[in-house]
């Protein structure tokens, strides 16, 4: 399929500040791309440089393989959904909605605004505030609405920045569901920007993880869980045990890993395939807390041996914090089946976990 | 509990006199004027010993209207100019992505805190050597002068109130930069425009020093011609016309009063 947007080398820098550092990437008609990051990473600047509310520094964005780097924002005919709604306090709803129609002035009588404005409302279920304002409705339904008005011209391209920010939790995860369910019946093509992790596995075809302005990794939300390509997004998707490891030795395609500790404790992995990473002085092992398993006695399956420091009751899993060769904590996670295995805090555990489960990255 | 509470009633009834004294200081010499308007001595006297409208005929009847009418022109060619350049400036200045925003704000500012005595100087002296002095677009553009500092800074505490987010929501709606700041911005700003307009007339109504340099016969304003006739007599006949002034100046303030306060309850 023919790439609806592609952004190339976008560059926008304030003095040596890079806000957003060579971004590239294409998007795909119908799909769903969340921009996900620590706040400060770029995600929201590359979101504006798309809408055209900020100029970029350099590089270039193509709708359709038209260029329009530089064309205002009015000119662009994107939808943009704000965090904080921005609905106009001095219209009524409808007349929100109707806004952007108005203002296009493409013979439209108002009679088919009006009438086009009652679809999208219906859409976002909320016929019965069109004569109110917006002071009178929940964050909630401001949100709806504001995605009424983005969509209700038929925008290509929707820009959504952090909608769900202001809204609280609850709300968030019926939000997610309603915006998912709309961008899909209506096929449009979305780049959603949000902080909120579990949002961006949640909503998205493709996530895009930012940091300091640049794009850490690419990928669908499971490839970016099981095989993050860098300790930042191992770390910041999910929770992973980064352990400080160097190469021992290697056999038959297998690693021998020694722990940076005093003790340096030795492990074997497999690698899975993925591209074996050069060793630095910063390589970590990766391992999510739940792909580990502990016991007093593993026999052939253990790994490591340590002290059970904290057992944490989580309701449908239970959470261990093992310290390893004295100084290295380990998380462990393991669904609370059957009652939770009762250690005692000090006690000797053993712990270990599939041989290519886990990741060595830098 | 109770020995509070009437404590709170004394001290509050103590804080209403207090609020009438004040009150009654800053108005009484204006109130002063208008029994004394409606004498009919050939002097100002209070209170005034008989009742005539004598000096309201006298005021119909000699040339202080053709100054009224003056003082009307230039002031509102005085909120037209300096409403629409102090507006557009404001807007400017609150522009996030202008660079001297606060230099510019600064400098707009600047003949506010001239003595306006200075201002009407070099205005005399400019428009001397221009030969325009006297005339109406010269003395609009005086008035205009000061009026629009003022402009400037009802307008930008108004536009600080507006979310420019909302700027950027109609833009990306399609709205070009005039559409945008017309149908978004300027509606969220009429309290400030509307204040600003009501300043702006007065400023240049109640204006007397730059008249006194630049105007002539044909321009004088009211003041002017008050200032002049005061220099010879104390004519009843000015007491007259500033019971007018004040009567105008009250109507138009408690209708704007009057328009904010209907407004507020309907939204």
């Amino acid at each position: 399929m023919e790439n609806m947007l592609v952004l190339e080398g976008l560059t926008k820098t304030y003095g040596d500040f890079y806000a957003a550092k060579n971004v590239t990437l294409n998007l795909k008609e119908g799909e769903f791309l969340t921009l996900l990051g620590p706040s400060g990473s770029g995600k929201t600047t590359t979101l504006k440089m798309v809408a055209g509310l900020e100029i970029p520094t350099s590089g270039g964005i193509f709708v359709h393989g038209e260029d329009i780097t530089y064309l205002p924002p009015d000119k662009r005919g994107l939808g943009m959904v704000f965090q904080n709604y921005a609905l106009f306090p001095h219209m009524t709803i409808k007349e929100n909605i109707m806004f952007p129609l108005k203002i296009k002035k493409d013979g439209k009588r108002k009679q088919e605004m009006e009438n086009l404005a009652m679809e999208y409302l219906r859409l976002v279920q909320l016929e019965h505030v069109a004569e109110r304002k917006p002071s009178q409705l929940s964050g909630g339904q401001q949100q709806r609405i504001a995605l009424a008005r983005a969509l209700v011209y038929s925008p290509p391209i929707v820009l959504m920045d952090e909608p769900l920010g202001a809204l609280d939790k609850k709300l968030r995860g019926d939000m997610q569901l309603e915006i998912k369910r709309i961008q899909k019946k209506l096929h449009i093509t979305t780049i959603y920007v949000t902080h909120d992790q579990e949002e961006a596995l949640t909503m998205s075809d493709r996530i895009a993880i930012m940091n300091k302005g640049e794009i850490a990794m690419m990928g669908t939300p499971d490839e970016i869980y099981e095989k993050p390509n860098s300790v930042f997004v191992a770390d910041f998707i999910g929770e992973s045990n980064l352990i400080p490891v160097s190469r021992a030795a290697s056999e038959n395609g297998a690693l021998v890993l020694r722990m940076k500790t005093k003790k340096a404790s030795t492990f074997v992995h497999r690698p899975g395939g993925g591209p074996v990473t050069e060793f630095a002085d910063d390589t970590r092992f990766v391992i999510r807390p739940e792909k580990m398993f502990v016991d007093r006695q593993l026999g052939e399956r253990k790994k490591l041996t340590g002290k059970m420091i904290d057992v944490i009751y989580l309701g449908e899993s239970v959470k261990y914090i093992i310290l390893v060769d004295g100084e290295v904590q380990l998380k462990i996670k393991q669904q609370a089946i059957g009652g939770t295995r009762i250690f005692k805090e000090g006690e000797e555990v053993e712990i270990g976990w599939p041989d290519d489960a886990g990741q060595v990255l830098n | 509990m109770k020995n509070h509470a009437k404590n709170m009633k004394e001290r509050s009834v103590l804080l209403y006199i207090w609020c009438a004294v004040v009150m009654l200081f800053l108005m009484l010499p204006i109130l002063i004027i208008v029994p004394m308007s409606f004498g009919g001595a050939e002097y100002l006297e209070f209170p005034p010993s008989s009742l005539s409208l004598r000096w309201y005929t006298a005021m119909v009847d000699g040339d202080w209207m053709t100054g009224l009418l003056n003082s009307i022109k230039i002031a509102a060619g005085t909120v037209v100019i300096s409403v629409g350049l102090g507006t557009l400036a404001a807007i400017g200045i609150k522009n996030p992505k202008m660079r001297f925003g606060g230099v510019i704000n600064i400098i707009c500012l600047l003949p506010m805190m001239l003595p306006v005595v200075i201002i009407a100087v070099a205005m005399y002296l400019v428009y001397g050597s221009w030969k325009i002095t006297g005339t109406f677009p010269a003395i609009i553009l005086a008035h205009s002068c000061i009026a629009v500092p003022m402009v400037i800074t009802m307008m930008t505490s108004g536009l600080s109130n507006v979310d420019m987010r909302l700027y950027d929501a109609a833009r990306s709606l399609g709205a070009s930069h005039m559409q945008a700041n017309i149908k978004v911005v300027l509606p969220l700003v009429r309290p400030a425009l509307f204040n600003s307009i009501l300043f702006a007339f007065v400023t240049s109504f109640d204006e007397s020093v730059i008249s006194l340099f630049i105007t002539d016969r044909t321009t004088a304003t009211l003041p002017r011609m008050i200032f002049n006739s005061l220099r010879f007599e104390i004519s009843p006949v000015i007491s007259a016309i500033s019971t007018l002034l004040i009567a105008v100046t009250v109507l138009i303030f408690a209708a704007n009063t009057f328009l904010e306060g209907t407004k507020k309850r309907i939204s």
